[in-house]
């Protein structure tokens, strides 16, 4: 039954949702209203601010390379809205000084991601010194731009946009989806996808038959950066503060979510989706520990050995022989 | 013949971090005035730099074999956990040592087993573990402050240490696990076949060294060394939270890597890494020396870590 056959398939290369979904189950038993409007909708927008550093961080990987800065990039981009927007308003129309502070964040964050880019493809440093630096690099600049304060956003648009919801469902959410199908589009359609994935694979072989790799390697760092940058204004939108420690360290979770989506992290492989579901994942893990009302510090002991788990199973299951074709 | 001059670049390649450290502490001691090479500073610069230059010493040798070890804050978190629990059940203070150097070894033994008997690369393993000692700390503690007088008189009274004396533990502690690893990689087969595995595995396993037996000792090995920077840093501060650790993972990768230690393994020197910890320790005192605004320290030394490498990169680049 060929049906049945897609199925399999189907189920195989997503593993990760029957995971969510055994996760969502036991989630409802411990506590029934595990499934309600409320817990649902907090687990979408925490999605979607995790979703944008996840994108950025698979391109990254798919290339062969690893993006640590995501994390402290989001934080500095939310502190640089804030700077702008602080030192604009009044003196410009609030349409203009929205516009003109997201774009000076986005600005700041893909020059970083460029430079890192640069340093990675052109001066040959391994990603994850390169990154390493970025990250105190940015780290600084969102610490010195308000001296570590949090400070509000003055122009009240800028929450409608990216903190309002649509119905029930928060507007990140569907930012998220729109950038996620954009991202699976040009991976799998164009030229570029196929220069991002023959990078991964090997990039001697991708410079030999003609691929651009350094870049190729500049722009998925930019890309990066860039992703982190609307993240920032997400969890800037949803604190309503920029703040220089709002992602600290969420770069593990990025990294943790793709693993588990089963982007392998020499690269050459992976797909964008199973790393937004490894992502889902971890955060129902999350909210799954607020539920049972277990102590939020054992959060990181069961992602811990659920990640570590997972890439065991994978590990056992690609060294078996190929299965057999199915009979029709 | 070959020819055995050594060219500019050549030397530059071998002598950076020394030269690097020469030219900050030039500009140091111009910049401060003097400040910065009085004695009280420098000893300043031994403290600051011990913790990290120890953790720096394990993580090195993981990174020797190909490697990489993240969970190194995590273990120095429940040697904490376990020296402060154990100092408030009256445990004597030598065993409470004994104890907290062997449960850093246990979960560097966890880190080896996985890395040695999986395909699970070193990166993932040594991530989900970190989460792991992260939260156990941060479970048996609720996260609170921890202390540590108890293993600080201990060791005074036992040492017969005065002020002064108290100050330079750290630093003695530091440059005499240096030397003893720098006996161990350089003199013996075990540091051998260290690099040996990091250069090329298979030619390494078939040359008959248990490359899996070697890849779980230098887990053991940081874990041991993570343990030991987290009982310096308890005698120094007698109290702190148990993830007092966390910054220590970058700083120590920086300092192995401004060493001149190639991150892909094979080859570096417990020297170079010795002086990594030094100049990074070093780079944040002038810092503060010369009021920078804390703040854009952080920015200051990602800089300095990217421009090194670069430095490296581009005097090591064949012509």
């Amino acid at each position: 039954m060929p049906r049945r056959v897609e199925l399999q398939r189907f189920l195989k290369s997503y593993n990760m949702l029957p995971v969510a979904a055994a996760i969502v189950l036991l989630g409802t038993i411990i506590n029934p209203s595990f499934v309600s409007e409320f817990n649902i909708l907090a687990i979408l927008l925490d999605s979607a601010i995790f979703g944008f550093l996840v994108l950025g961080e698979a391109l990254v990987v798919i290339t062969g390379g690893i993006d640590l800065s995501v994390g402290n990039m989001a934080s500095m981009s939310s502190v640089v809205v804030a700077w702008v927007m602080k030192g604009l308003y009044g003196a410009v129309p609030d349409g203009l000084n929205l516009l003109v502070s997201l774009l000076a964040a986005l600005a700041l964050c893909g020059l970083v991601g460029f430079l890192t880019g640069l340093s990675v493809a052109g001066l040959r440093i391994p990603p994850l010194i390169a990154t390493l630096g970025s990250m105190w690099i940015v780290q600084g600049i969102g610490y010195s731009f308000l001296k570590g304060v949090p400070t509000g956003f003055p122009v009240r648009a800028f929450r409608t946009i990216f903190g309002g919801s649509l119905g029930p469902i928060p507007l990140g959410a569907f930012y998220l989806l729109a950038a996620s199908v954009l991202l699976a589009y040009a991976l799998g359609r164009y030229r570029f996808g196929r220069w991002v994935y023959a990078v991964g694979g090997n990039d001697y072989a991708a410079y030999i038959s003609g691929v651009p790799v350094a870049w190729v390697k500049v722009a998925v760092y930019t890309v990066s950066a860039l992703l982190a940058g609307v993240a920032g204004f997400l969890v800037g939108a949803f604190a309503s503060v920029g703040y220089p420690r709002a992602c600290n360290s969420y770069e593990l979770f990025a990294i943790a979510a793709i693993v588990m989506g089963g982007i392998s992290l020499t690269g050459g492989e992976g797909d964008i989706w199973n790393a937004l579901a490894g992502m889902l994942v971890l955060r129902v893990i999350n909210k799954l520990m607020i539920f049972s009302g277990l102590s939020g510090y054992l959060e990181g002991m069961v992602v811990g050995v659920i990640l570590v788990l997972t890439l065991l199973l994978g590990s056992l299951r690609r060294e078996k022989p190929a299965p057999k074709a199915v009979k029709p | 013949m070959i020819d055995q001059r050594v060219t500019v670049a050549e030397f530059l390649r071998r002598y950076n971090v020394f030269i690097t450290l020469g030219v900050l502490v030039a500009f140091s001691a111009l910049s401060t005035r003097g400040l910065f090479l009085t004695a009280g500073n420098l000893i300043n610069i031994g403290e600051r730099a011990s913790v990290v230059g120890i953790v720096a010493l394990g993580q090195m040798l993981v990174i020797l074999t190909g490697g990489i070890d993240l969970s190194v804050g995590g273990i120095m978190a429940i040697a904490l956990t376990v020296m402060s629990k154990t100092a408030h059940a009256n445990v004597p203070a030598s065993l409470t040592i004994l104890l907290a150097i062997l449960t850093g070894m246990a979960a560097g033994l966890v880190n080896g087993i996985l890395v040695a008997r999986t395909k699970v690369p070193p990166f993932m393993v040594t991530m989900g573990t970190m989460l792991f000692y992260f939260s156990l700390a941060n479970l048996l503690t609720g996260a609170s402050l921890l202390e540590y007088y108890s293993l600080q008189r201990f060791i005074n009274s036992a040492f017969r240490l005065a002020k002064l004396g108290e100050r330079l533990v750290p630093t003695a502690a530091w440059l005499l696990l240096s030397v003893l690893l720098i006996l161990v990689l350089g003199r013996t087969r075990y540091g051998q076949n260290v690099y040996a595995v990091g250069g090329k595995e298979l030619a390494a396993r078939l040359s008959g060294i248990r490359t899996g037996t070697v890849k779980l000792s230098v887990y053991v090995g940081s874990g041991f060394f993570s343990s030991i920077a987290a009982m310096v840093l308890a005698y120094r501060l007698s109290a702190s939270n148990p993830d007092i650790g966390t910054t220590a993972l970058l700083e120590s990768i920086a300092a192995v890597v401004c060493g001149g230690t190639n991150i892909n393994g094979g080859e570096g020197s417990i020297f170079g890494t010795l002086v990594g910890a030094i100049v990074m320790a070093a780079l944040l005192n002038v810092l503060n020396l010369l009021n920078t605004n804390p703040y854009i320290q952080e920015a200051i030394k990602g800089l300095m870590l990217v421009a090194f490498v670069i430095f490296i990169q581009v005097i090591t680049r064949k012509r």
